[in-house]
């Protein structure tokens, strides 16, 4: 079993295991839409995936899985959250779990393509109140407790980091015992003394869980909290949303989950709802402006959540119980995308992307924007959402969708001019038309174009994170795209295409 | 005419028959390059008994010497262990120190112990010697009859015990002058039914007839230190010949090792008691219920047994069982009695040592293991205590064998001790105590401790390591990533060696399948203690994992040029769902070899067999675990293992262990449950798993064919979690978890 350097240390025996699977998430987990409470899109700690990697021959289509039913597809599945080890009564399992219409849940084996348990919730009804389109877009919200601190980059890249010290031997002194006995004393002597524990939230905790769970927040408006191991319910449903709202971005972070609202759907307004895990009440802010972007609310390490709108604004709320603490007017026109939030030589950067075709990018601290110049030949912007990554030189880079005529990812580094954070133009990939916000994994980037029009194949890229040149493709092996999604972890990269189909491609492992 | 009616021609006679040539029965002792019948290896004292304190070898001699500053207070004796004298001829040099004008010491022969009055105190015949030469060359009896014949005489004991002169040898002053002072004398003792001749330099100094009814016909040979004034004799050139004596070489079976011996063959090699013929008429000999308390999950330990130990009482089959709580208990095999108990001492982290769940129960995890001293019939128990001590314990007695020394830290895991070529091996798993999982070495010459990590990877073979021929300790290790390129071994086999100048502990070989990232991915540990063994002039190795197939390996290369190629490969036996608990091969591989010279491998697994796996012979549907058995083949050009049998089901199926073509398998009835859905890894509990667990049946198949010989139904009434079976001398050994010894067999 694993003895790698993860956040939550399992060791097992041959006769036992110590916790693992409980309620905490573990960082390099995809936990949610965007990866992190964050919303980078980047995955860090990968095993295999690396621009080096890529370069060589290996990467390829895993295995592939029809979820939706024939009368759903074009609704589409969301790309998979993942959970890269469970110790469940079945075994160790790398787990994914995919949202399908109508209000299906598939938790499938992400090494073998196989699904592991299906849950299906309230049989789907007609909306009301919102568009026509809201039926469509009512696939079930899928998440998995998510650490609102920053990912920390483990190591480097390769999976140098999977384990400590390499072997290692020594002879004790005659009559000494070994030398490990020797470091017991020195450890003993070493100890210091206790760390205080750490301040306890004065709000109720859900009792912690002997498993991993999974939430689900179907077109009901319930949130479900599944036993991540079988998908039963680990306790009763209980009321978030009204029924048939369009949610997107599920996250919970210490206890409390949030999603925002859209479209009006479900007569609900268009704002941020918060669900006190613990004592579960329900807070809402209604954002008059409408929610930007595709994943919701974005979470700052220090809890305070950030919120988009169509009218142009970053919004700052506090966690829990969602009171407004500050709003960014940008001055320019509507954001067309989630905030993503990122740490900059230890300032907090929120940037997202406006219907200009800029990206704009406001140091916490202050109130000013800083924008990018407007790309060339630049089209609507398709970004909902933008990713966030670092290089091995701390250089910060920010990638969005949909910059080009028929559509490109855009790569801005993060720089500094005196004391302020500036971007600076980084590369363009090729066309890449409809493409899908960037997942990075390392210094890779994935990225997905939907194709036009949504019959037309889809095709993932691999992309050199510092030059944007092409290292890989899928060629033709996903032959359709529509709503198309992407995530990625434990090696692998996932692509959910519009017809419910879900494409696992990595490195092959003999099993 | 004597008035006994033995005439002097009639000693005369006595004497030439005892010198005569030997008895076509050919005598027992060794016999080397040192000379035939040589019992003294010039070196050390190998084979001999005696108290260090006052016994040496010096110069090619056997030195026994009291001081002022360390006078003796009774008579002692250094025994030869080698065997008993009946009819011989003894040869050997004494010399008694000028230095002792008082020195007296002599040669023991068809003597016995006397324990109570000593470890080391001996009575019965004496071929005296004492530095006067006033009784040198008579035979006396030590703690008995006294004067026998004194020097010259030429005596008959009459089947009353009175004594009656035969006549002389020799004139006692012509007898004195046969001896040389100060220097080398050579001493011949012959012994011929009831006539008894000694000489000295050559020449016969008294001949003794005895017809005593109460005379001992056969004893322990011994050489005598007196007490009183200091002294020093030295003995050389030792040799016993034309004797008619019986050894005291194994005559029974020994389990000295978890798995039998340093390969982990599982293979009772010695078993003459148990047949397949037999089995059917197995039942309780006994049991016995210890007073060890559990920790965990983990209650006794697999016994080991020596068949034959030297104790006041006489010689005894003892069982050695090992307590979780720092017990070692010793068991009259014979009897189901306790000999005695010991329990290590462990106040410095006992009670204040808070559990760390199942995996980490604390107390002793090591079945300890036996070994023959240089005194046959005496054995040494090593152990290994919670402090991470190592004992050195008399089997005989619980006596302390040698003062307790560091080995390892505290509150490990360390797994089944291995002994080989005077060093001890163990290895550690789980990372028990907060401690990194290593492989230790216990130079025991030394008293070095080599140790070694793969990093990442805790090993955790049932069994512990095995030791091939060479001396390499191979063992599997579970729980971590394979990447040599960064020495990082886990879920691989790696075969670790001692550096015999430096008693550092070196990387030999290493092996990993080559689906080990899978394995680690999926915690299919490689963690069974893997078996060795010899095929047509090669050495080759068994070992399995939680996956569930059997690997086959050439000890000269256990993995080929990259490390990744064993020699076969078995497919999957069981372990379809790809289970990390309750499924797979667990413990340790067992191999023997049938009268027809086929070599068996079998492997115990867990869970429901694989629905592609099967056998020519299947003995009913397998839900819950059984013993597979393969062939080893040669076909292709190449070694297989070719599926020969698959046992019947048994509740999660245990190592099993073979005797003259019986295997010995059990269903240990534990509750090997890992995690729940409505627990998780909660369900990983002692308590959980306690309650759920039922109870262990044993079960005796016949190795051909697999078939149930005889089973233990339901009088094994409590289940056992690390426990593994040993056989000796007609009789199988299990323990369980309320701490009940149970002993079936064929009894008298």
């Amino acid at each position: 079993m694993k003895a790698s350097a993860v956040a939550a240390v399992v060791t097992c025996a041959g006769v036992g295991l110590a916790g693992a699977g409980g309620n905490a998430a573990r960082a390099q987990d995809w936990t949610t839409g965007g990866y992190d409470a964050q919303r980078s899109s980047w995955v860090r700690v990968e095993g295999k995936i690396s621009t080096a990697a890529l370069r060589k021959p290996g990467f390829q289509l895993l295995w592939k899985l029809t979820l939706a039913h024939e009368s759903t597809a074009g609704r589409g599945v969301t790309a998979p959250v993942l959970l890269d080890l469970m110790i469940g009564y079945r075994g160790f399992r790398a787990l994914g779990f995919v949202g399908a219409p109508p209000d299906h849940v598939v938790a499938i084996d992400t090494d073998l393509g196989l699904v592991e348990w299906e849950r299906r919730f309230a049989p789907e009804a007609r909306a009301t109140g919102g568009s026509a389109a809201c039926a469509r877009d009512m696939t079930p919200n899928l998440a998995r407790p998510t650490n609102a601190a920053l990912p920390t980059v483990i190591g480097g890249v390769g999976g140098a980091s999977r384990a400590g010290r390499p072997a290692h031997g020594a002879v004790g002194d005659p009559g000494e015992g070994a030398v490990t006995l020797a470091q017991v004393g020195a450890r003993r002597r070493e100890t210091p003394p206790g760390a205080p524990a750490p301040p306890q939230s004065p709000a109720p905790r859900p009792a912690p869980r002997p498993f991993a769970i999974v939430y689900v927040l179907p077109s009901d408006g319930m949130l479900r909290t599944l036993n991540a191991m079988n998908g039963a319910d680990a306790e009763s449903p209980v009321p978030f949303l009204p029924p048939h709202t369009n949610a997107r971005g599920l996250i919970i972070v210490d206890d409390v989950a949030y999603v925002a609202t859209a479209r009006g759907c479900g007569g609900a307004p268009d704002g941020i709802w918060a669900l006190d895990l613990g004592a579960k009440q329900v807070t809402t802010w209604r954002a008059p402006g409408g929610i930007a972007g595709a994943l919701g609310p974005a979470v700052a390490p220090d809890g305070t959540i950030y919120v988009t709108t169509g009218d142009g604004q970053v919004i700052a709320l506090e966690p829990r119980t969602l009171k407004q603490r500050r709003a960014y007017r940008s001055g320019g026109p509507a954001f067309v995308s989630s905030s993503v939030i990122f740490d900059h030589r230890g300032r907090l950067l929120i940037a997202a992307a406006s219907r200009d075709g800029r990206v704009r990018m406001l140091d916490s601290r202050g109130t000013a924007f800083i924008r990018t110049p407007l790309v060339a030949h630049a089209a609507a912007p398709a970004a909902v959402a933008l990713a966030s990554w670092a290089d091995t030189n701390d250089t910060r880079w920010l990638l969005m969708p949909g910059g080009a005529l028929r559509g490109a990812i855009v790569a801005w580094k993060v720089a500094q001019h005196d004391t302020v954070p500036t971007l600076q133009s980084g590369w363009m990939s090729g066309d890449m038309p409809g493409p899908l916000a960037a997942a990075v994994v390392n210094d890779v980037i994935f990225a997905v174009s939907r194709g036009a029009p949504a019959s037309s194949p889809a095709v993932l890229y691999a992309l050199d994170g510092a030059t944007g040149k092409e290292l890989w493709n899928s060629g033709t092996t996903i032959p359709t795209g529509g709503r198309t999604a992407l995530s990625a972890g434990g090696s692998q990269v996932y692509v959910a295409t519009g017809d419910g189909t879900l494409y696992a491609f990595g490195f092959p492992m003999e099993h | 005419m004597s008035p006994n009616g033995l005439s002097s021609l009639a000693w005369r006679a006595a004497v030439m028959c005892a010198l005569a040539a030997p008895p076509a029965s050919a005598q027992q002792a060794p016999a080397d390059s040192a000379g035939a019948g040589t019992i003294f290896d010039g070196t050390t004292l190998a084979g001999w008994d005696g108290d260090p304190a006052f016994w040496r070898v010096e110069d090619g001699a056997i030195v026994g010497e009291t001081r002022a500053d360390k006078p003796l207070k009774a008579n002692t004796f250094i025994i030869w262990r080698g065997g008993t004298t009946r009819d011989f001829v003894l040869r050997l040099e004494y010399r008694m120190s000028a230095s002792s004008p008082a020195g007296n010491s002599g040669v023991q022969f068809r003597s016995a112990l006397l324990p109570d009055a000593g470890r080391w105190v001996m009575k019965g015949y004496q071929a005296d010697i004492d530095a006067a030469d006033a009784y040198t060359g008579q035979i006396y009896e030590e703690r008995g009859r006294g004067f026998l014949a004194r020097p010259g005489q030429a005596v008959r004991v009459a089947a009353d015990g009175q004594l009656q002169a035969l006549g002389w040898v020799a004139q006692p002053d012509v007898v004195k002058s046969f001896m040389k002072k100060r220097d080398w004398n050579e001493l011949q003792v012959v012994a011929r039914g009831n006539a008894i001749v000694e000489l000295v330099n050559g020449h016969v100094t008294s001949l003794l007839v005895d017809d005593d009814e109460r005379r001992d016909k056969e004893g322990l040979l011994g050489l005598q230190l007196h007490a009183g004034p200091p002294m020093k004799i030295e003995f050389r050139n030792i040799r016993l010949t034309g004797a008619d004596s019986v050894p005291t070489t194994r005559a029974h079976a020994d389990w000295l090792t978890d798995g039998g011996n340093p390969q982990r063959t599982a293979w009772q090699r010695d078993e003459t008691v148990l047949t397949t013929g037999r089995a059917k008429d197995i039942r309780l000999l006994w049991k016995i219920t210890l007073d060890n308390a559990p920790r965990e999950m983990h209650s006794l330990l697999p016994a080991l047994v020596v068949g034959r130990v030297d104790t006041r009482e006489g010689p005894t089959q003892i069982v050695v069982v090992t307590g979780v709580s720092d017990n070692l208990y010793a068991i009259d095999a014979g009897r189901g009695v306790l000999l005695w108990k010991k329990r290590f001492d462990h106040a410095s982290v006992g009670d204040t040592t808070p559990r760390s769940g199942l995996m980490c129960p604390g107390g002793i995890t090591a079945t300890p293991v036996i070994g023959p001293t240089t005194v046959p019939g005496r054995y040494t128990i090593y152990a290994v205590s919670w402090d991470g001590t190592l004992h050195q314990v008399d089997v005989a007695d619980g006596a302390d064998a040698a003062p307790p020394a560091k080995f390892m830290p505290p509150n490990g895991k360390p797994y089944a001790l291995n002994l080989w070529k005077n060093v001890i091996y163990t290895h550690t798993a789980q990372g028990c105590g907060g401690h990194p999982n290593m492989v230790y070495a216990y130079d025991l010459a030394t008293g070095r401790v080599g140790s070694w990590g793969p990093a990442g990877g805790g090993m955790w073979g049932r069994t512990g390591p095995a030791i091939s021929s060479k001396g390499i300790m191979y063992t599997g290790t579970g729980d971590g990533p394979w990447d040599p390129e960064r020495g990082i071994y886990g879920n691989g086999i790696i075969g670790v060696q001692q550096n015999p100048t430096t008693k550092a502990l070196e990387l030999a070989d290493y092996f990993a399948p080559s689906n080990a990232e899978w394995l680690f991915k999926r915690d299919l540990d490689m963690q069974v203690t893997p078996a060795i063994f010899d095929y047509k002039g090669r050495e080759l190795m068994v070992s399995a994992g939680k996956e569930c197939r059997v690997y086959l390996m050439d000890t000269e290369s256990i993995g080929g040029d990259d490390h990744r190629t064993p020699l076969y490969r078995t497919p999957l036996l069981c372990n379809e769902g790809v289970n990390f608990a309750s499924a797979g091969i667990w413990g340790a591989m067992t191999t023997w070899v049938d009268a027809s010279g086929t070599r068996w491998v079998l492997a115990p697994f867990w869970g429901p067999k694989h629905s592609l796996f099967t056998a020519p012979v299947v003995h009913g549907d397998v839900e819950h675990g059984a013993i597979a058995a393969f062939k080893l083949e040669e076909r292709d050009g190449g070694l297989q293992l070719a599926p020969a049998w698959i046992s019947r089901d048994m509740s999660r199926a245990e190592p099993p262990v073979v005797a003259n073509g019986v295997v010995f398998a059990y269903g240990s009835g534990e509750s090997t449950t890992q995690a729940t859905p409505e627990l998780g890894l909660r369900a990983n509990q002692s308590e959980v798993r306690i309650k759920n667990s039922t109870h262990a049946v044993l079960h005796a198949l016949d190795g051909q064919t697999g078939e149930e010989l005889w089973s233990s139904g339901a009088q094994i009434t409590s289940w056992n979690h690390w426990a593994g079976l040993s056989v000796a001398n007609g009789r199988v050994y299990l323990g369980t978890f309320d701490g009940t010894l149970y002993c079936f067999g064929i009894g008298p």
